[in-house]
């Protein structure tokens, strides 16, 4: 072992050679610290866990593909829902009242409706 | 994790305090830990982060490398070696040495500290600060040869 080797090696031992003693207020003072802590239900504290944002990211993930597949099986026609908004609001000239003949109004002759019948 | 907190600031009262913080966490994070890095390893690395949270706020603070009893103000304590070589003052090398890891830079004192006062693998100390091996290699052998040259030239004054 030459001079240089030597050197390092006490050097090492040196460093090991020193400590530094726990000091026992800390424990107390930790133990202080932790009794005047409000006590965080369990539900909360998984809440903060890592756990929780998979567990949270696979419910937003199953309730959109639920969506998807609920709007897929209604299979809605867009125009059927058009006419009935405009039927409501008038749009096709009928101010929202059926039709003639869907209110069971007769014609009696050459198309002419019979006003008195309506009126009764 | 005193000796660590201790010889990284250099101060009793804020090795004690940065203890505390650090046992605080450990008790609440203590339900998600799994393990994989190993206790020791996780708790000294929480250590070390606190310790550099702290270093880096006192950042323009012009450290104290001329201190007489390096140990006191620090809380460190000296166990003397019994087979040593009586030639050489072992106090008085083990004085000289306290105050060149002081004068050291973070990085290189963090590593010493952790290989040579707290006996961890260069594996563990890779776990610990999350460093390449190279890295800790290099860094070991900086602060190595600074601490040889500090206490050389201390000695020889």
């Amino acid at each position: 072992m030459n001079d240089f080797d030597r050197d390092e090696a006490r050097l090492v031992r040196l460093l090991g050679a020193v400590r530094a003693p726990a000091d026992p207020g800390v424990m107390a003072r930790v133990r202080t610290r932790l009794a005047g802590e409000p006590d965080v239900p369990h539900l909360f504290a998984w809440l903060g866990t890592p756990a929780a944002l998979v567990v949270a990211c696979l419910l937003v993930l199953t309730a959109a593909g639920m969506s998807l597949n609920l709007l897929d099986a209604e299979n809605v026609p867009v125009t059927r829902d058009a006419s009935m908004v405009s039927a409501l609001i008038g749009d096709d000239g009928s101010d929202g009242l059926p039709s003639a003949a869907a209110a069971g109004i007769g014609t009696t002759d050459g198309g002419v409706v019979d006003s008195q019948r309506v009126v009764r | 994790m005193t000796t660590l907190a201790s010889s990284m600031l250099r101060d009793r009262e804020e090795a004690n305090d940065v203890v505390e913080d650090a046992l605080l966490r450990i008790h609440r994070a203590a339900p998600g830990f799994r393990g994989e890095r190993g206790l020791r390893t996780w708790v000294l690395r929480i250590v070390a982060n606190l310790c550099r949270d702290r270093l880096r706020r006192r950042k323009f603070i012009v450290p104290n490398t001329d201190d007489e009893d390096p140990f006191d103000r620090a809380g460190l304590a000296f166990d003397p070696i019994e087979d040593w070589d009586d030639a050489l003052d072992q106090h008085r090398l083990v004085g000289a040495l306290e105050r060149g890891i002081a004068a050291l830079p973070h990085d290189q004192r963090e590593i010493v500290v952790m290989r040579h006062r707290l006996g961890l693998s260069h594996a563990e100390i890779m776990d610990t600060l999350g460093v390449p091996e190279g890295t800790v290699k290099s860094r070991l052998a900086r602060a190595l040869a600074a601490l040889r040259a500090h206490v050389t030239r201390e000695l020889s004054l």
